[in-house]
């Protein structure tokens, strides 16, 4: 399922990332550009217009596509979701809306002080939301349309891969498990 | 003592090695400013310091920066001391 959410958000980026560079594209250029399957194009389309990452511009018989522009304050934002994790962290908790701090230290396979550095960055940037329900840690997103914007507009360069691979190995392998196994 | 060419290119791969090793392991640092990266961070800067001072030598024959091999192997120690306590670090 986890898999699922980060192969749709890639798509939509691929898509994002067309209509970025080419302005007023319509549906079937972008699906004939991309090859896509005509309703998977539709369906990630109508998704990111849902959540208000595109503009649907109706004129006649002809629907065209832009690229909402981020505000200023997500740019801010933009720069804690370079790291990879933090992404996977939100795809995760997107769809599910409430997610306990076990079910996603089972899902993102950290070490735990790792997850809890991870979530106090997303809750300081307002991102997530934390709340303490009886002894479980709960995390809710703050604003999804919000997010699934960001998630869908990061562009990763080059050294960003760099230094999410060095990270991977550094932060988010559990040496101390490893040294007692 | 006069440098040969293959000195020279050993000097330069280390210092382009370490110091491309470095700035990925700061920028990781600078992106999440935690102790356990911090204490990694100084093991490769330890590393990258020792292979910039040998820089002058490669222009000045004056400049001579004398070392016993204990004193090389030291260095490196201390490197991966810092390296292995950021890895074990909570």
């Amino acid at each position: 399922m986890f898999k699922e959410e980060i192969l749709e958000n890639s798509k939509r980026r691929e898509i994002f990332t067309y209509i970025e560079k080419n302005p007023g594209v319509h549906l079937r250029a972008l699906q004939r550009a991309l090859g896509l399957p005509l309703g998977s194009a539709e369906y990630h389309v109508d998704y990111m217009v849902k959540r208000g990452v595109l503009i649907r511009e109706r004129k006649g018989r002809y629907t065209r596509f832009y690229a909402r522009e981020l505000e200023p304050a997500d740019k801010g934002v933009l720069s804690t979701l370079r790291q990879r994790k933090l992404r996977e962290i939100l795809l995760f908790a997107l769809p599910r809306k409430k997610v306990k701090y076990k079910t996603l230290l089972n899902a993102m396979k950290v070490p735990p002080s790792t997850l809890s550095l991870y979530l106090k960055k997303l809750v300081d940037q307002n991102i997530l939301r934390r709340h303490k329900v009886g002894y479980e840690t709960i995390y809710t997103v703050l604003d999804e349309d919000r997010v699934a914007r960001l998630l869908v507009s990061y562009k990763s360069s080059f050294i960003d891969r760099l230094v999410d691979r060095t990270l991977s190995v550094w932060l988010e392998t559990k040496f101390r498990e490893a040294a007692h196994e | 003592m006069h440098l040969e060419i293959v000195d020279v290119i050993i000097r330069v791969a280390l210092i382009v090695a370490t110091s491309f090793l470095f700035s990925i392991i700061l920028l990781a640092y600078l992106r999440v400013r935690t102790l356990k990266m911090g204490l990694i961070t100084i093991g490769f800067g330890v590393f990258f310091v020792h292979a910039v001072i040998y820089i002058p030598e490669l222009i000045f024959d004056e400049f001579r920066i004398v070392m016993t091999a204990n004193n090389h192997l030291l260095i490196h120690l201390v490197a991966l001391v810092f390296i292995a306590l950021g890895m074990f670090k909570d």
